[in-house]
């Protein structure tokens, strides 16, 4: 099974240059459906969902790769060499912002530019960096994870709870968006918020645009101060948008923001 | 339509808290009910507040990456379990059902209900979750097999260490009966007979033998419980099986060894009852005690011998050369020893041994070795053919005249009727006036 199935990759659009969208931490490429469209006429559009989320193939959800997101990277790698795929502009979102950084620096032939939305190089507080979040909040998310998860709660409910015997179980949790095994989505909680990539980010070649929100909880002015200091060819862009999800909320302006950075790609 | 029922007027009296946010995720209303859970007297309190800052952290992350996409996706989320925080940092947990209206982008209506004691529930469901979690990874990676089974002793969980010890995976033998499957039947009635003292509470173990999946009887040790539900109702049983083949082997291994040590030292003392009684016979007096103590050491050294190879076969050169050990300065000069390698038994060597032992003592006293320019060889052979012979052949050279013996002593008894008795064999000794001659043939089989 290739790589374009098992994260079932869909194609649209068309143009010389290759965009692909990265959903975050929590959902799945559903996130995309109102920005991505907004790409087609000016750009060959992919989207997929990360191992794990949506109609990716879960069974094959590996705990030891895809315990850094060095295994998501990997995945975006092969995805884009099986695409035959060059010169890419990457878009992530949330976490995936970091799994388009590593992808970038472990391979710039294939990515030429990033566009990250509300990223963070690192959740956790160390001493001499605030990333807005300790060790006990990621617990106390594990455990909300754990509660809703267990069955009454309609719109968390697991359609699979895990269960290899009973794999038609699978394919109906593929028809809810966000929906995902819980003991992935608590595992992908750990990769997401305690890694730390900030050596990552420091690394990145490409020219990076940065969208970030007025009020995004998860990303506080620290970060996008760090941000600044810290990416070598950065550009930060503060959307007129609130929350963690101007993709979702403030798509106009978040598919603006990211066409007038590619202008020059989009004229030539 | 009733006309006494009147339109709702007054939210704040509802036992049930009620907020609005806008798409900015700003709160822009809230009832009483909410205010008061929230300690906070005045709407103006609340409002201008994002609805994430009545959130504890863990529940910000949770409601910010998954229940905003859900909302601004699916319009609603309902029955959703969050947690909210006091300005003074005391939390308290709720139920949320949330819907944005058609047509007004970004504005959500929230529903909060209490629930303090279906989270306290929730809690230890998710307790009662991680335990059962932490069970399996115990049984899943337990070095013991691990098998339960229902009242009818149908198979219904087989862990890796039973694959492992049985041969049969998981997916084969479930729903099977597992006294069928790894009982002999000759225990079978045994088993039935003890059941209902497992499902009165007792639990069995015992060493005892199951069999794997070839047919082959393994040994194992077993324990066979009866599980009970929370009712105390009895809902099947419980057997674990530890391997213990190796320890059985080790087990037969000692035993063989402990007969094998009351064999030899029997025989030992039978050897030295013969060796006292012949040195007795010809050494009287103050003579006889350094005699027998040096017969004593030839047998001491066949049993180091033995003991060093760590098994009961001893090989022929070591054995020959042991018996030179007072001698070793002439060893490989003046005397020399040479033949293919033979493997004697632990009887055989003795005899060998104590046969050598005698004629270098002989020849060091009386013979060629006793001369300075005297010489020995001891070589051996193994004749071809269909029932091969090992022959020994003793040459003594340069030594003084030879004359025989006019008597038969203890050193004429082991270079001769003794070793011919214990290995069905032949000896010849040659009193040749230029040296000793001695051989000896056996058949090999007799001997190794």
């Amino acid at each position: 099974m290739s790589k374009v199935e098992r994260c079932a990759v869909r194609v649209s659009g068309s143009g010389e240059t290759a965009i692909v969208f990265l959903h975050g931490y929590g959902c799945d490429s559903g996130m995309w459906s109102k920005v991505a469209p907004d790409f087609e006429s000016r750009f060959k559009v992919i989207t997929y969902d990360l191992m794990g989320y949506g109609q990716s193939a879960i069974e094959h959800y590996d705990r030891a790769r895809y315990a850094t997101l060095d295994g998501h990277a990997e995945d975006l790698i092969d995805i884009l060499d099986e695409l035959d795929l060059s010169d890419v502009i990457a878009v992530g979102h949330s976490v995936s912002a970091m799994t388009i950084a590593l992808a970038s620096n472990l391979r710039p032939d294939l990515i030429a530019k990033n566009v990250m939305i509300c990223p963070s190089p690192s959740y956790m507080n160390d001493d001499n960096y605030i990333g807005g979040f300790e060790e006990r909040d990621l617990l106390g998310l594990l455990d909300i994870l754990d509660v809703n998860y267990l069955g009454w709660a309609s719109d968390m409910a697991p359609a699979i709870m895990g269960r290899p015997e009973r794999p038609e179980l699978g394919e109906k949790l593929t028809e809810s968006f966000c929906q995902t095994d819980p003991d992935i989505a608590k595992h992908f909680a750990r990769v997401t918020f305690l890694n730390d990539h900030r050596e990552d980010v420091k690394n990145i070649a490409q020219p990076t645009l940065v969208l970030q929100c007025r009020d995004d909880i998860l990303v506080p002015d620290t970060v996008r101060a760090w941000l600044n200091d810290n990416l070598q060819q950065g550009e930060q862009v503060l959307l007129d948008a609130t929350g963690h999800c101007p993709h979702m909320s403030f798509p106009e302006q978040t598919s603006n923001a990211i066409l007038a950075y590619l202008q020059p790609t989009v004229a030539r | 339509m009733n006309k006494n029922i009147q339109p709702l007027s007054d939210l704040d009296l509802w036992p049930g808290g009620l907020l609005v946010m806008d798409g900015d995720g700003m709160i822009i209303k809230t009832n009483a009910t909410l205010r008061t859970w929230l300690g906070q007297d005045s709407a103006a309190q609340v409002s201008g507040a994002r609805f994430v800052d009545i959130l504890t952290r863990a529940s910000r992350i949770f409601f910010e990456t998954h229940l905003r996409p859900i909302l601004i996706v699916e319009g609603a989320f309902s029955e959703v379990s969050l947690e909210l925080e006091r300005p003074d940092g005391s939390r308290f947990g709720v139920y949320v059902n949330a819907e944005r209206p058609n047509g007004q982008l970004g504005v959500a209506y929230f529903c909060l209900y209490r629930n303090e004691q279906r989270q306290s529930f929730e809690r230890e469901l998710v307790e009662r979750r991680r335990e059962s979690d932490e069970f399996r990874i115990l049984v899943d990676s337990s070095p013991h097999a691990i098998v339960s089974s229902d009242r009818f002793f149908r198979i219904h969980a087989w862990n890796p260490a039973a694959e492992q010890l049985f041969g049969y995976s998981k997916e084969e033998v479930l729903g099977q009966r597992f006294d069928l499957l790894l009982i002999p039947e000759d225990e079978l009635d045994e088993l039935h007979k003890r059941v209902a003292d497992v499902i009165a509470g007792e639990v069995l173990r015992s060493e005892t033998l199951r069999l794997h999946r070839s047919g082959q009887k393994i040994h194992v040790e077993r324990s066979f419980a009866a599980i009970r539900d929370e009712n105390q109702t009895h809902a099947g049983f419980v057997t674990m099986y530890s391997d213990i083949s190796e320890r059985k082997k080790a087990e037969t291994k000692i035993e063989t060894l402990l007969h094998e040590i009351n064999h030899r030292s029997k025989n030992l003392l039978s050897i030295v009852e013969v060796i006292a009684r012949q040195t007795a016979r010809s050494h009287a007096g103050d003579e006889f005690l350094p005699v027998f103590s040096n017969r004593l050491r030839s047998l001491a050294s066949n049993q180091d011998i033995l003991l060093r190879s760590g098994s009961t076969h001893v090989d022929l050169e070591e054995l020959a050369r042991a018996q030179f050990t007072h001698l070793e300065d002439v060893l490989d000069t003046r005397a020399k020893l040479s033949g293919p390698p033979v493997h004697l038994n632990e009887s055989v060597s003795q005899a060998i041994g104590m046969a050598i032992f005698e004629l270098v003592t002989n020849t060091a006293k009386y013979g060629a070795l006793s001369q300075e320019n005297g010489g020995v060889k001891l070589t051996w052979e193994i004749t071809t053919g269909e029932n091969p012979d090992l022959k020994m052949y003793w040459l003594e050279t340069n030594g003084p005249p030879v004359t025989a013996p006019t008597r038969t002593g203890f050193g004429s008894q082991v270079t001769g009727l003794l070793l011919e008795s214990t290995t069905s064999g032949e000896t010849r000794h040659d009193f040749a006036t230029d040296g000793l001659r001695w051989s000896f043939t056996a058949p090999v089989e007799n001997l190794t």
